[in-house]
């Protein structure tokens, strides 16, 4: 018998039992967070989960520094002068960034009135830490920068933020509000006079809220209250989006999505309508 | 518990294959009984009861049919093993809220088709160990194919041989490669085509139908077409290769459907194991084409409703199955008189009209199927905030995707694997394939959406 004629046999039960070894091996050390059940758990996954978030049986466990950012303040600012929303027409976007997640995307593919003028910087899966962490830009060069990095370049006088259905199987509010603090000092460091608009984490439908132990509005909701803190009204502005696209009992209208997590392409322009109307001049 | 989890893949397989071949072969075709009914209980711990009764029910209507061919007995056994499948798969259409027992198609399939085979004098023993092998087999319960009983008396493992100890582990281990080439294969087509695939089309569904341009509808229904080949084929694929892995022979269920030559020839090559019991069950004994050109129609007619209303009970599996009932009808009687023409007119049908009545197959409601059909034929403009340039996003982020979907569609790959197929770079192709399934469904935890990240 040629060992050709089992190689792919050997090659597999060998490389199998290698990961295997390494995931034990190393389960109480690098691998701790991704055996979930000892029982359930396989090592191979384990160490399969590990490595799509880059950490290696080498990788050095950090405990996780909270990054400083250097914030310029200005020192101008009228401090108890709060900011009352006007109605504006789509010019009004004409200077504006929006950041974020798959229903941002959805936003800059379905609403022409705010694609035509607006920038967006928008990926599906994108999550706050992704926007502070990572270079996830991608210029028409291909090559990919952080958002410090492109808004020293590009700027802008309204930046839209919405983020936070993909975080909420991650760390908690208090985590989640941190980060999001994090990237709007990143913002204000680069665009100190930039208006930033935190849009809420738009609420999934009512069947989804129901079924989903994750992706619910119960977890949605703790997320927009911790978020709606980081408003100062001067500055930084939380719109309640929900208020545009909820039913009557406070999830997402079932009509407008088809999914219970995005709006469908025909449904955006109650998000737009309601961007109009909470302009800051 | 399905194939795709790392729990069955690295585990149970490994330790079962081990037992299964430590042990000398007359006590092999029980292990693989216990093992498969262990499996069924871990995914139906309740049906578990309803799969034994039929078995049990089976075995005894097949000790009579053995003594005595009755008609009388087979058609007792038809009824009962019909009526159980309707049941289930009607209770949802009476307002019965009835969860369909798993793999419930398949095994009544296996049962109907057994009495029948051994009424015809193709089984000539009845024996409890064998039978429920075939109704209860794991790599087959959940999602077939339709096996033969045949296969079961084929397996090369059960029976003493002349060989020496030494052959016979090479054997063995020549067996578990060839089954493991076609399970990795297998699990790569369902994991990295076909639940990829999957979440394109669950974009478009999202978008909403009457948003999408129409490049995209195409797009979709090419997409969705892929999508049900790999997946079908990929599970079959790894289905074969457990059998192989076991000592049966290779089972064909997909022979390069999509380079048919005309919709009956797709429907011979797709799931071709279904086709086949419909033929040998259904067909022939209606009298297929002996008794002349209507009662054939009429033959064709009744294969069709039963396929469409197997496949479901909402009115778009009428439409689904009632199509492709007319095209297989006018490709038999009429096209096929004009040779050229046909051969020309048969492989549009397939490359065409398939994926279009994959989109009904697709689509149950039937405001939504009018509302997607619009959109590939947009002759009523009903489309509401279309994006022109959609399809360019989509193919952005499935471009990857749709590649390795046509390219293992290519007939040629095939010839060139049975080739080559234990040629070193073949053979670390598969390896390559093989891991990039597994860490792709480590990350997944085996259910396609939880790609979806939003």
């Amino acid at each position: 018998m040629k060992i050709n004629s089992i190689l792919l046999l050997l090659l597999t039960i060998i490389s199998a039992i290698a990961i295997t070894v390494v995931g034990i091996v190393f389960r109480t050390t690098v691998y701790t967070k991704y055996y979930t059940n000892p029982y359930k758990t396989t090592s191979i996954g384990a160490v399969f989960q590990a490595a799509s978030d880059n950490i290696f049986p080498w990788s050095k466990i950090e405990v996780e520094e909270k990054k400083t950012v250097t914030v310029t303040k200005k020192t101008n600012k009228k401090i108890n002068k709060i900011k009352k929303y006007v109605s504006v027409d789509n010019s009004y976007f004409d200077d504006a960034l929006f950041i974020g997640d798959s229903r941002m995307v959805g936003l800059s593919q379905y609403c022409q009135d705010i694609d035509a003028r607006a920038t967006f910087y928008a990926k599906k899966s994108l999550s706050i830490y992704n926007i502070r962490d990572d270079k996830w830009i991608e210029t028409e060069d291909g090559e990919e920068i952080s958002l410090a990095e492109a808004l020293e370049t590009n700027h802008f006088s309204k930046i839209y933020i919405m983020v936070g259905i993909n975080e909420l199987g991650r760390g908690d509010e208090v985590d989640f509000r941190e980060a999001y603090q994090d990237v709007i000092n990143q913002i204000q460091a680069a665009e100190p006079d930039a208006y930033i608009f935190i849009n809420s984490i738009m609420h999934v439908s009512g069947e989804k809220n129901e079924t989903d132990e994750l992706y619910n509005n119960t977890n949605i909701n703790i997320r927009n209250d911790a978020i709606k803190t980081l408003e100062d009204k001067q500055n930084i502005f939380y719109l309640n989006i929900n208020e545009a696209v909820d039913d009557e009992e406070g999830n997402l209208d079932a009509e407008t999505t088809s999914d219970g997590v995005h709006l469908k392409g025909a449904c955006y322009e109650p998000w737009h309508e309601y961007l109009l109307s909470h302009g800051v001049e | 518990m399905t194939f795709f989890d790392l729990i069955f893949i690295f585990r149970l397989v490994p330790i079962f294959l081990i037992i299964y071949y430590i042990l000398p072969c007359n006590c092999r075709a029980w292990l693989l009984l216990v093992a498969s009914i262990g499996f069924y209980y871990i995914n139906e711990p309740v049906y578990i009861a309803v799969i034994s009764a039929a078995t049990l029910i089976n075995y005894i209507l097949a000790k009579f049919l053995s003594k005595k061919k009755s008609k009388v007995i087979l058609a007792i056994g038809v009824i009962i093993n019909c009526s159980c499948l309707c049941f289930f798969k009607g209770a949802s259409s009476f307002g019965l809220n009835i969860v369909i027992p798993l793999g419930v198609s398949y095994y009544i399939f296996k049962m109907i088709s057994y009495l029948a085979d051994l009424y015809k004098g193709k089984i000539q023993k009845v024996e409890l160990i064998n039978m429920a092998n075939y109704f209860f087999m794991f790599p087959q319960i959940i999602s077939g194919p339709i096996a033969r009983y045949d296969y079961v008396e084929s397996n090369v493992s059960w029976t003493k041989n002349e060989k020496s100890k030494k052959e016979n582990f090479c054997a063995i281990l020549l067996q578990m490669e060839d089954g493991l080439k076609y399970f990795a294969m297998g699990l790569f087509m369902k994991v990295m085509i076909a639940d990829h695939l999957s979440v394109l089309w669950n974009d478009i569904k999202t978008i909403g139908y009457e948003s999408i341009s129409t490049p995209l509808a195409w797009l979709g229904a090419y997409s969705y077409s892929f999508e049900l080949y790999f997946d079908f084929w990929g599970y079959s694929l790894m289905a074969a290769g457990l059998g192989v892995m076991l000592g049966f022979p290779f089972i064909r269920n997909f022979d390069q459907p999509y380079f048919s030559k005309s919709i009956s020839e797709f429907y011979r090559n797709w799931h071709s194991t279904l086709g086949s019991w419909f033929r040998d069950y259904v067909y022939f004994p209606l009298g297929g084409n002996r008794k002349g050109k209507l009662r054939t129609v009429f033959n064709l007619f009744v294969v069709w409703t039963l396929t469409g209303l197997w496949h479901g009970q909402t009115f778009n599996f009428w439409i689904w199955a009632g199509a492709i009932f007319l095209i297989i009808t006018i490709e038999k009687f009429i096209l096929s008189r004009f040779e050229k023409l046909f051969m020309v007119v048969g492989r549009i049908n397939v490359m065409v009209i398939i994926p279009i009545t994959w989109v009904v197959f697709a689509i149950h409601s039937m405001k939504a199927l009018r509302v997607y059909m619009l959109r590939l034929f947009p002759v009523i403009d009903i489309s509401v905030a279309v994006n022109k340039n959609d399809y360019l996003y989509m193919l952005q982020d499935y471009w990857l995707y749709l590649v390795m979907a046509i390219v293992f569609t290519i007939p040629a790959l095939t010839g060139f694997y049975k080739k080559h197929k234990n040629n070193v770079f073949t053979i670390f192709v598969i390896f390559a394939m093989f891991w990039i399934s597994i860490f792709s469904l480590a990350n997944s935890a085996g259910n396609p959406f939880m790609y979806l990240r939003f």
